[in-house]
């Protein structure tokens, strides 16, 4: 893989340039120099496909009149793969037949430059195209988006914690999970009303993304019940963060019913590498776990070690 | 055809000369026509017309981006000459379209600008 400009810098948009000539690899460079957009190159057809399927960009700038695979069979295998059909498609191209630009939109380009560009009109071109990326990609985040917290939803949560246990096990690496439940939260809701609940949920969730690392992932589970996934986090840190959730939770004043403190419960369930547990069994524990705290009088963490992969899991099985 | 050859002799001058995000990139680009010119022309000695033919098409492709619309459109007349006789020999129409395109590089490289 060949790429250029791979200096990807958080949050810009990228784009991937596919042409044979160095030229007008060189030419885009300076063209959007000051665009805040990050370019990858790629000067085949066959080297196109594997950069835009390993590295999703945000939109793609693609030379018709190539050597070898041209531009619309390029296009052709992009939409036919599901890790590229949805990313936008600038046609790049000295051509200027009629038949060319059909051929081009039938097979779903989103916009078509001819070739030498126009400084003006390929800059704004490309920004309407990125920004077109951008709300599609929002509109697909709002749907794992739940509406009353602003955390992930279930949905995420279900894709997420799957990818996350296979990695562990893949790269034996460490990862915890922590399932939070409101202490009697019933009653706040029977006592002062839906709104005051609404509240309560809303704010663990302000607790949850404040004390919860980057790499986090916090979710409303369902209900009053919220998940947490920390990647890469043994046990241990795993619970520092739990305990300091739980602690900040316990001294907050509600100003819907000033005279209730709420308190949370954590069940969590962590391994410090490769495990056999799948990621339903993993979840069942932390669950568990949940329980556990419950049971043993709320407002406390519990943990439970899930079982390293390899002899000790055979005695302890 | 070959009666379009300019009479003129003058140095060519980029578009983009005076565009701070361009000139660099020109410069670099003026400094690679001696050696396309080289490799052009030995392509065409060598009668390998699939291989002039590509290196054509970029010269097409470049010339008009760093400001040279001419060279673009010299090189996409003789691009259109050459798909048509890939496999043929030498052509004293095609060698005529070259000999334009090498005149606007070489009248091209005269234009650089002093740095």
């Amino acid at each position: 893989m060949r790429t250029e400009a791979v200096h990807p810098v958080e949050g810009e948009q990228r784009v991937l340039v596919i042409d044979d000539s160095k030229d007008v690899h060189r030419l885009l460079q300076a063209r959007l120099r000051n665009e805040e957009l990050t370019l990858l190159s790629a000067y085949s057809g066959p080297e196109s496909l594997e950069v835009a399927t390993q590295q999703r960009p945000d939109v793609i700038l693609l030379d018709l009149d190539m050597p070898g695979m041209d531009g619309f069979e390029v296009m052709r295998r992009l939409k036919e793969n599901a890790a590229t059909i949805h990313i936008p498609i600038i046609i790049l191209s000295g051509q200027q037949s009629r038949q060319d630009k059909v051929t081009a939109f039938d097979l779903g380009a989103v916009d078509y430059i001819t070739k030498p560009f126009d400084l003006v009109e390929l800059r704004v071109r490309v920004r309407s195209a990125v920004r077109t990326s951008m709300l599609v990609q929002m509109l697909a985040q709002r749907a794992q988006i739940d509406g009353l917290t602003g955390l992930y939803n279930r949905a995420h949560f279900d894709a997420r914690w799957s990818e996350e246990v296979a990695g562990c096990t893949r790269h034996n690496r460490p990862l915890s999970l922590a399932l939070l439940d409101a202490d009697r939260f019933k009653s706040i809701n029977d006592t002062y009303g839906h709104p005051a609940g609404d509240a309560v949920l809303r704010g663990i969730a302000r607790v949850l993304r404040r004390e919860c690392r980057e790499s986090d992932i916090a979710c409303r589970f369902g209900g009053e019940e919220f998940a947490l996934i920390m990647p890469d986090t043994a046990l241990s840190s795993a619970e520092v963060v739990c305990e300091r959730i739980r602690a900040t939770l316990e001294t907050l004043s509600w100003p819907l019913h000033p005279e209730r403190f709420v308190t949370i419960s954590i069940g969590l369930a962590g391994a410090d590498g490769a495990t056999a547990a799948s990621a339903e069994a993993w979840l069942e524990m932390a669950d568990r776990s949940l329980y556990g705290a419950k049971n043993a009088g709320r407002n406390r963490v519990l943990v439970t070690t899930v079982p390293s992969r390899g002899p000790r899991l055979a005695q302890a099985g | 055809m070959g009666t379009d050859r300019p009479s003129s002799c003058l140095p060519l001058v980029s578009e983009f000369a005076h565009d701070p995000d361009m000139a660099e990139i020109v410069v670099e680009f003026l400094d690679s026509l001696p050696e396309r010119i080289e490799t052009m022309e030995s392509a065409w000695r060598d009668g390998a017309t699939r291989e002039l033919s590509t290196l054509v098409h970029q010269l097409k492709g470049a010339g008009g981006g760093y400001g040279y619309p001419s060279i673009t459109e010299a090189a996409g007349a003789l691009e259109a000459r050459l798909k048509g006789t890939e496999g043929s020999g030498p052509d004293s129409d095609i060698r005529d379209r070259l000999s334009h395109v090498v005149t606007l590089c070489r009248r091209a490289i005269a234009g650089r600008r002093p740095t």
